[in-house]
């Protein structure tokens, strides 16, 4: 990622480098076609994907639009199972939630299953600032983390990586033997981690999903990982957004599959855990404490917003990513945000402020190919057109683009104009010859990479004259 | 409070109810839904008539669970009795040379293991994880099995814990053919009606054995638990 | 267009007070702005039984987002009304006036790009290709990315122009797959994309809307 601290500086530096690796976009290609002809396979064992499709979609719009009930339910329910509950306002709030907890039990390392969230109120480097060892378990996760990067996808951490890059980082930073086998290595960090999870007081993790009526969170994953973080240390403490909420454990039978199909193509996932409380009376093991800290951190003001708290139905399954022209093209880092993406795209001008994230929203042709593979629906490449909205309503577009859209205005509306700015287009791209090609043609952004047709010498409009 | 912030915020954010052009469009398709129950009726009959179709007989079941374990790379083993169950363990015994197996007090578990001439760890009360790391294998029972995804239900009681079933390198579960049902929402309200909601704190769908793709979308399994996931059902 | 509507008989006027009808500001944000265009488009065709649009975009823009765009407002009425004349013309063509083929002839072979307003905001992608395989010497083949976006996207294509030269790209890696002599759509805007990157690449295919290619007799 590039040093720059205005975001919209830094992702037309970071797409000018991207767009300009070919052999990096056919690698993204390449797998995600491979993600692209499973998931239809998947969906196409259902008996009916499209409603499948809606009722997951209406149990999260259930859970939005009535969320205040759900989460007092979730966190009472949670609480009476023995769990504590954490109401944080905000990433701050969250993190010395988490803090205080380790430094009670005195913990010394801390192993972490996949988890964005922990991303979104950097969590990681808190703590090792403050001096813990900071392990993530998520073998993807393992190789950014020993990157030292941010993940490049939600889903799929390290996706951007050959298998050569991740040979070279574990024979630099965990000696490992050399070999470019995904099953050897998987196997190295496996050995690495093993130890890891022996000797960790904290496990931290996320949730998919909080279920309201039983008090429980559901995580989802393919390694065990989670499993071993939830069932090991200690103390085990999850992380999630309030908008994680659903209302009943039978929703899970639906989402859990979807999720899995959209997001992987898989028909589900290796491990789907509900975890309610720590290790009860009549158990034999667990965490002796289970903390759920929960996070607002600006989703109310996405609430709040009667258009777009859609996109709190969200379910992190990633498909948006997958299928967008844009991500494929610009790959994850670019995006300098925690959620990538359409998805990251439309939420994070909330969450962070339009004012400096309204980029994302115009940074997209608008195909809509977010929106056709959402599971739950969500009304994505329109909740961008709806920010640059809120943008240019704010005056966000500045000056030049508010005239030009006031000249737009005045030419369309009067025929008269619209025809002597057709003539005069034509007399200016005879007279602006000489300069074509360089930095000063008005059009330079579009030719420096694409021809533009001389105009047609007849307009429609003349030859439909003469044609009478 | 932040609790009383939070839900204060959220009751004012949604005094202004959803736009419902966004609503509807979000919702809109060509596609007529067929009409579900209320609350959670509904999505249980979501999952039966929308997800993929496993016929309604147990050899259904049992041919579905067994297309879906080839495709898993799990191991599915349909034995006739408990004896022949007993033997089918004793073989792998012998054919991966286990030495010490992780067991729980369950009676299908123990006595299908009782005769063999190993060491045991049973994580039914008090047990330490390093012995339990050096187990070769980890048999357990479940709750029930899932014809439609071929997952095996399990919950810290059904498998003796939360580590049993994840932190040997091969994991065995034991069921009886009463024991599938058609979806996971069967799978909860078999849970349901057994703890009377008192819930255990720990519920699993396990579906076939642990795998990555974080490298290069390429399969590997046992990434972090079990390489091999064995379920022996014994037919009634 | 006009020649192929009026070869199967129809009536057709072009109102010569025509203009846009607003996309681009509405895609850029400037919503009121892109209302006042709309008027003016309200106005001009307020007349006419059906309206024919030589575009997918254009005709999403006047049949989904107009009704956005006047909702709540007296008109809304008018435009809703207005929305359901509004036909992009392959839809109208073979939808409408169950027409498949209108005799028309080329040789060679050609591939389809789909623009994604025609194809995901009207739902648009059989028509225009019963029409192509009905035309005679025409052998269709389909490239893999057919539905991924061309990368023009009205203003993003100048905003951004290195991920929408980007997009073309792969889009051109596609289409000289399938060894096609020509690729057809149905919007103009995305044919000017296509076209300026193909013909900066000096690639062969010949860029064609598909009205240009039915009116080939
Ligand atoms: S917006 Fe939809 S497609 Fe994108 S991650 Fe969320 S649920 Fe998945």
């Amino acid at each position: 990622m590039s040093q720059s601290t205005n975001p919209f500086t830094q992702f037309q530096t970071d797409a000018d480098r991207v767009t300009a690796d070919d052999d990096r976009r056919r690698f993204l290609r390449t797998s995600l076609r491979g993600y692209q002809s499973t998931r239809t396979a998947t969906q196409n064992r259902f008996l009916d994907y499209e409603s499948a499709r809606i009722a997951a979609s209406d149990a999260k719009w259930e859970a939005i639009e009535n969320l205040d009930i759900y989460l007092a339910q979730f966190a009472d329910k949670l609480e009476a199972r023995g769990a504590t509950v954490h109401w944080c306002n905000d990433s701050e709030e969250a993190r010395n939630a988490i803090l205080e907890i380790i430094k009670k039990h005195d913990a010394k390392s801390v192993i972490k299953s996949k988890c964005m969230t922990t991303e979104e109120i950097h969590l990681n480097q808190l703590l090792e600032k403050e001096g813990f060892e900071v392990v993530e378990s998520d073998l993807g996760e393992f190789i950014v983390q020993l990157r030292d990067e941010a993940p490049y996808h939600f889903v799929f951490p390290a996706m951007h990586l050959k298998k050569e890059e991740i040979n070279t980082l574990f024979q630099e930073k965990l000696k490992s033997i050399n070999t470019n086998d995904p099953e050897e290595l998987t196997m190295v960090a496996r050995e690495v981690l093993r130890q890891k999870y022996l000797s960790a007081d904290i496990g931290i993790s996320g949730a998919n999903f909080g279920v309201a009526e039983t008090g429980m969170i559901s995580i989802t994953e393919n390694e065990g990982n989670a499993r071993l973080t939830t069932a090991l240390p200690k103390v085990h403490i999850s992380l999630m957004g309030i908008e994680k909420i659903i209302p009943r454990l039978e929703d899970l039978a639906l989402l859990l599959p979807i999720l899995a199909t959209a997001g992987t193509g898989q028909h589900l996932t290796c491990y789907n855990s509900q975890l309610g409380g720590p290790r009860q009376e009549d158990e034999s093991d667990g965490p002796i404490e289970m903390h759920v800290v929960l996070l607002d951190n600006h989703r109310t003001r996405l609430l709040a917003d009667p258009e777009q708290r859609d996109a709190l139905r969200c379910i992190r399954c990633g498909a948006c990513l997958n299928v967008c022209p844009i991500f494929k093209n610009v790959g994850g880092h670019t995006y300098g945000t925690t959620y990538q993406g359409p998805i990251g795209s439309v939420i994070t001008p909330h969450l962070r402020g339009l004012k400096d994230w309204k980029h994302l929203s115009h940074s997209s042709s608008l195909c809509g190919a977010c929106t056709e593979t959402c599971p739950v629906k969500i009304d994505l490449h329109h909740h961008l057109l709806r920010n640059r909205r809120n943008a240019a309503g704010k005056g966000q577009g500045g000056i030049a683009e508010r005239l030009l859209m006031l000249g737009f205005t005045v030419v369309m509306r009067r025929p008269w104009l619209y025809r002597l700015a057709g003539s005069l287009g034509k007399v200016g791209h005879v007279l602006t010859k000489p300069i074509h090609g360089t930095r000063i043609d008005p059009f330079y952004a579009w030719k420096k990479t694409r021809d533009l047709d001389d105009p047609a010498k007849q307009s429609f409009r003349q030859y439909w004259r003469a044609r009478k | 409070m932040s609790r009383d912030a939070i839900l204060g915020r959220v009751r004012e954010a949604l005094s202004v109810k959803t736009d419902p052009h966004v609503r509807e469009v979000a919702e809109k398709s060509s596609h007529s839904l067929p009409v579900l129950a209320n609350g959670p009726d509904g999505r249980t009959q979501a999952v039966k008539e929308f997800l993929p179709f496993v016929g309604d007989s147990l050899e259904d079941h049992i041919a579905a669970f067994k297309i879906l374990s080839d495709k898993l790379q799990t191991e599915f083993i349909v034995v006739p009795t408990i004896e022949a169950a007993r033997q089918a363990i004793e073989q792998m015994r012998e054919q991966h040379q286990w030495e010490r197996i992780g067991i729980h007090d369950h009676e299908l578990v123990q006595s299908c293991v009782d005769h063999l001439k190993v060491e045991f760890t049973n994580t039914s009360s008090n047990y330490s994880t390093s012995e339990l790391e050096k187990c070769d294998v980890g048999i357990s029972g479940c709750d029930a099995l899932i014809a439609q995804t071929a997952s095996a239900l399990v919950t810290n009681h059904s498998a003796g814990g939360r580590a049993l079933s994840v932190l040997p390198p091969h994991h065995v579960v034991v069921a009886e053919s009463s024991q599938m049902v058609t979806t996971m929402a069967d799978g909860f309200a078999i849970i349901r009606e057994k703890h009377n909601e008192k819930w255990p704190s720990f519920i699993s769908f396990i579906t076939g054995p642990s795998r990555t793709a974080d490298i290069e979308r390429i399969l590997v399994l046992g990434a972090h638990g079990p390489k091999k996931l064995t379920i022996i059902m014994i037919s009634a | 267009m006009v020649n192929v509507l009026e070869r199967l008989g129809h009536q057709v006027d072009y109102p010569e007070g025509q203009t846009c009808c607003g996309q681009p500001a509405f895609n850029s944000g400037y919503f009121p702005e892109a209302k006042k265009v709309a008027d003016h488009f309200l106005k001009t065709f307020a007349d006419a039984d059906l309206i024919a649009v030589p575009s997918g975009s254009c005709t999403a823009m006047i049949r989904k987002f107009y009704p956005e765009l006047y909702q709540d407002s007296p008109q809304s009425e008018v435009v809703s009304e207005l929305s359901g004349r509004v036909f992009e013309f392959t839809e109208l063509l073979v939808n409408h006036l169950d027409v498949t083929d209108v005799g028309a002839k080329l040789e060679g072979t050609a591939t389809y790009h789909d623009g994604c307003h025609g194809l995901r905001e009207l739902g648009i992608q059989d028509a225009p290709r019963k029409l192509l395989e009905n035309v005679q010497g025409l052998t269709l083949v389909e490239m893999d990315e057919a539905q991924s976006c061309c990368g023009f996207g009205g203003t993003f294509a100048i905003k951004f122009p290195q991920i929408s030269t980007a997009m073309t790209q792969v889009k051109l890696g596609s289409a000289a797959q399938t060894e096609a002599d020509y690729l057809i759509s149905g919007d103009p805007s995305c044919l000017m994309q296509i076209g300026g990157y193909f013909s900066r690449e000096k690639s062969p295919i010949q860029c064609l809307h598909i009205a240009e290619v039915l009116d080939q007799q």
